[in-house]
């Protein structure tokens, strides 16, 4: 008895997964690669049976194109279990279906010699060359006096990472056999926020490898033979001091790869979360993007060392098979798009966040990809996008979200508008506060919220309306906060009277001119207002609510 | 029907309970707390005017996730006191306090807390609102006569008669998602920890926050300065912890930004040893970090109240001099360490280890530990996004271990 927390009481809800599509090409997957990360999860899907297509970015120069592996030849598109990708194969053009696209391509490291004011040269070095002259077994650059004296500058302008303090300390410590070794690393910040790094670090330290950290007085670079002279005030001793390397080792910044706007700009909303592939709120975890299909692996999400980069490719195979195990339910909760009303005017298409919705004589939305947002309902001018029947059966049992407004009960209170991620879930703690003096009703997402529903509730005999979205930047539709922001700013431009009709983000009208003016400046409440909140943010909605109320006694 | 034990119900605990369910394995969430969300459900949304990744909302949105999944059940108050390896997985020995509290009747009025004499008994839930009895500090845990709050709740919702339940139950697998201890600051006296006023531990910053107490200050009472320690408890050889623990320098960079959003005039300063910050959050992220918040790289060698009563901090300025600084407050960013309520004492077989990276002996593939796995903090301090990761990625590790088990195949 009393074991299970009624608070915690769970409501039972039927998994839904929509069934990838009849022509679906589930059992085929592009990995779009570069070096070992893209191989490794080719070579894992293989092992479970699918059929892999590794390829590499779009080819860029003739080198590229001498390569064996098929080339793509433009950005990808479609939908899960229907991407398209076009190739050069031997002097080929074909193009393919897949039924998933993950990208894999490698870091780019960018070389800061530049940034530093040196030139490369058999003395001077990068980190990745480096490591790969110690792979490789090659010898270094000859020792000039008896100590040979190697200087790796970490860090100095810039920001770098812990794999590239990692890398640093991975040579030192393989170049422990060079008799009368002496290294120096020149810093700012050590990254030892990695696992075993500081461990590492302490190590070297205590073996006699020498760490400068500066803070200003930066140390300066001047040519000496084919090498530099390195001169430094000591930031302890506050002495100057100068030192010509036998080997000047230089960091290296990483970034995701360049070519993801190119490759995958058509699937996922890149101007958003560039330069990765994921989008920045945090509710897009692990190698998730915010398109269904398309996974993200390492320096492509802005993670670069390998124990995590390997993790990420054990994820994928996870993500992938699960889709494959559990999509055979064929019930949908995506919208419908009703054809006799549809204009083909592409808003949908344009401001659908998950790239779900593709076109020909109307719009047609993507079951499998739909994350049933609702953002195309509310933005639709047409209103000809509305909530599948099933959706609402399925909603109406198992969650408090709200598909059908009435606004009855309504009088003499505010209403509340909240989303269900965020605004829902801080009213919760503070509901008893307010219980009589508001109506509430759940919505999936703030962008869900259309214009009319808004207007309707200011028409009723509400005293005012707040919508409570998602912190901008947080939102799982990725901008779904903002769009229903900006619909509330042109209403409450139309109710002052500074702006006749309210538009869009489409910059189209979003309801019939004439009557839009006319139903805003008849608005009976006066008061609507957006705020941005979070789940674990009640005081941010209960000020909100206050600021409303003290709004309505001054009026 | 295969079933999964996760112990801890912290983000990782919650995260991997939720993906278990969803790639179709039914799991227990065991938490010993009476309500969920561990050590995150600790920290407070650090949004500005926009969100700034901190990930604080995930647990309540993971909350809401699991309460809708049909294959994972949550149990609160209950502890593990013995488990044992069998031929199938584990036997854990589950010792479930009842919730005296009927939720359905509750009507969050607080006089419960109000009247209970133990300070920590009666915990409020920050996401629901609901109030809880915690009983390992409430006074009858303690062989104490004590029904405070059952007379004087007005809905008669509390029941203290009902009574624990032991009870076994047999698992394939077990997940560890015990999380991280934060260090107790006290424990460095020079930082002034619990005797200067005005010193703080971040945990007591982020229930500031938390509970709104900035917004409720009078405008003269608002902290015109904030000084945040870095490295309490991290990197710090003296106290065996020669590991960074990795969130704090973001933690504390978002809650400088958050006070400069809410008081634009605050003065905040940051003192470390190297400012740890990567991930996207942070690009190009000291220089433009030194433009809004004093960077001053120096660990100060003592803090104690000052000629004002405010702390002052003593520390070595660049060229060597002793400064002295007062500050209106000071928060000390403590370092991660192990769970002490003893990884020994879940599973029997493994040993309580030193540090985050003590031992690599742990290995799901040890026989010792066959069908044991650990997630999150419990194998190194880790953002909250990197222990959702995290659980996902152990979450195919259990999947692919429990098929190799139905299929006969033994893992190597």
């Amino acid at each position: 008895m009393g074991l299970k927390l009624n608070s915690y009481i769970k409501k039972s809800i039927t998994i839904t997964k929509p069934k990838l599509t009849e022509d679906s090409q589930e059992q085929r997957v592009l990995v779009v690669g570069g070096d070992w990360i893209g191989e490794e999860i080719a070579s894992r899907l293989q092992k479970i049976g699918l059929d892999v297509t590794l390829s590499a970015a779009i080819a860029t120069s003739d080198a590229d194109l001498n390569q064996s592996a098929p080339l793509l030849t433009g950005p990808i598109d479609g939908q899960i279990g229907q991407f398209q990708a076009t190739f050069i194969e031997s002097d080929n053009h074909t193009s393919k279906p897949f039924g998933f696209v993950i990208a894999a391509q490698p870091a780019k490291a960018k070389e800061r010699f530049n940034l530093y004011g040196l030139k490369q040269s058999q003395r001077v070095i990068t980190v990745s060359k480096l490591l790969a002259l110690i792979n490789e077994g090659q010898p270094l650059p000859e020792r000039v006096g008896e100590w040979y004296h190697i200087a790796f500058i970490d860090d100095l302008i810039g920001d770098s990472e812990p794999t590239v303090l990692s890398q640093f300390v991975d040579c030192i410590e393989r170049l422990k056999s060079i008799d009368k070794l002496q290294a120096y690393v020149f810093t700012r910040h050590l990254k030892v926020a990695g696992p075993h790094l500081e461990d590492r670090y302490r190590k070297l330290r205590e073996n006699g490898v020498i760490f400068f950290k500066f803070d200003n007085n930066l140390p300066t670079f001047e040519t000496q033979s084919d090498s530099y002279r390195i001169l430094f005030e000591e930031p302890l001793l506050k002495q100057d001091f100068e030192l010509t390397p036998d080997l000047l080792v230089i960091d290296e910044e990483l970034r995701p790869p360049e070519d993801l706007k190119e490759t995958f700009g058509q699937l996922v909303p890149f101007e958003i979360s560039e330069p990765y592939l994921q989008t920045e709120s945090p509710r897009f975890n692990s190698v998730l993007t915010s398109k269904a299909g398309v996974f993200a692996v390492g320096p492509t999400r802005g993670i670069y060392d390998r124990q995590s980069i390997i993790q990420d490719i054990e994820t994928v195979e996870f993500q992938v098979k699960k889709i494959l195990d559990h999509s055979k339910d064929s019930r949908s909760l995506a919208p419908v798009v009703d054809k006799s009303k549809c204009a083909v005017c592409l808003t949908c298409v344009r401001l659908c966040p998950h790239g779900a919705i593709s076109f020909s004589d109307s719009a047609i939305i993507s079951v499998p990809s739909c994350q049933n947002c609702g953002i195309c309902i509310a933005e639709c001018p047409m209103g000809a996008i509305a909530y599948s029947q099933i959706n609402q059966l399925v909603g109406a049992n198992t969650s408090n979200i709200v598909k059908e407004f009435n606004f009855e009960d309504c009088a003499g209170k505010i209403v509340l508008f909240l989303c269900s991620r965020s605004a829902a879930q801080a009213f919760k703690s503070i509901e008893f506060i307010y219980k009589d003096d508001v109506v509430v009703f759940e919505v999936n997402c703030a962008g869900s919220l259309q214009t009319k529903t808004i207007l309707d509730a200011l028409n009723s005999q509400a005293s005012a309306v707040l919508v409570g979205g998602c912190f901008k930047g947080n939102c799982a539709s990725v901008y779904g906060n903002i769009l229903c922001d900006n619909r509330i700013q042109s209403i409450n431009q139309a109710i002052t009277g500074l702006e006749s009709n309210p538009v869009g983000e489409s910059g189209k009208s979003l309801i019939p001119a004439g009557a839009a003016t006319l139903q805003c400046q008849e608005a009976k409440a006066k008061v609507l207002r957006f705020v941005q909140t979070a789940g674990n943010t009640p005081e941010v909605l209960m000020r909100a609510i206050s600021s409303i109320s003290q709004e309505l006694s001054d009026l | 029907m295969k079933k999964v034990a996760v112990i801890g119900s912290g983000i990782s605990g919650l995260s991997l309970a939720h993906e278990l369910g969803e790639a179709g394995v039914n799991s227990i969430l065991i938490e010993t707390l009476p309500l969920p969300g561990g050590n995150t459900a600790r920290f407070s949304c650090k949004a500005t005017d926009s969100c700034q990744r901190c990930g604080a909302c995930l647990v309540q949105d993971y909350v809401s996730k699991i309460c809708r999944n049909d294959r994972v059940e949550l149990l609160l108050n209950c502890e593990i006191l013995d488990s044992r390896q069998t031929a199938k997985g584990y036997e854990l020995l589950l010792h479930k306090n009842p919730a005296f509290i009927d939720h359905l009747s509750c009507s969050k009025c607080g006089i419960c807390k109000k009247v209970c004499p133990a300070p920590k008994a009666i915990l409020v839930d920050p996401f629901t609102g609901s109030f809880f009895i915690n009983y390992s500090e409430c006074l009858l845990s303690q062989n104490m006569q004590c029904s405070a709050c059952e007379q004087v709740c007005p809905e008669q919702a509390i029941n203290l008669e009902l009574q624990p339940i032991d009870e076994n139950l047999e698992v394939d697998a077990v997940a560890l998602a015990t999380g991280f201890e934060a260090f107790d600051p006290a424990q460095k006296p020079r930082f002034g920890y619990g005797r200067v006023p005005g010193v703080l531990s971040a945990l007591d910053l982020e229930e500031m926050f938390r509970n709104g107490r900035f917004e409720n200050l009078q405008e003269n009472d608002r902290p015109s300065s904030i000084a945040f320690i870095q490295c309490v408890g991290s990197r710090d050889s003296k106290i065996g912890r020669n590991y960074c623990s990795r969130v704090c320098c973001g933690y504390a960079m978002r809650s400088a930004r958050l006070l400069k959003f809410k008081f634009p005039e605050i003065k905040v300063s940051m003192f470390y040893m190297d400012i740890q910050t990567f991930d996207r959050d942070f690009e190009n992220r000291i220089d433009k970090a030194s433009q809004e918040v004093n960077l001053i790289r120096a660990i100060p060698s003592e803090i104690r109240s000052g000629p004002s009563g405010k702390p002052e901090i003593t520390y070595y300025g660049v060229n060597d001099q002793v400064i002295q600084e007062e500050f209106d407050l000071v928060s000390l960013s403590v370092g991660m360490g192990p769970a002490t309520t003893s990884l020994a004492g879940i599973l029997g077989t493994i040993e309580p280890r030193a540090d985050f990276y003590g031992s690599n002996s742990f290995n799901p593939n040890n026989p010792a530990f066959k069908g044991a796995f650990l997630t999150g903090c419990a194998l190194g301090p880790k953002t909250i996004q990197e222990s959702i990761d995290d659980s996902v990625h152990v979450a195919s590790q259990i999947e692919f271990y429990l098929n190799k088990q139905q299929s006969g195949v033994e893992v190597e």
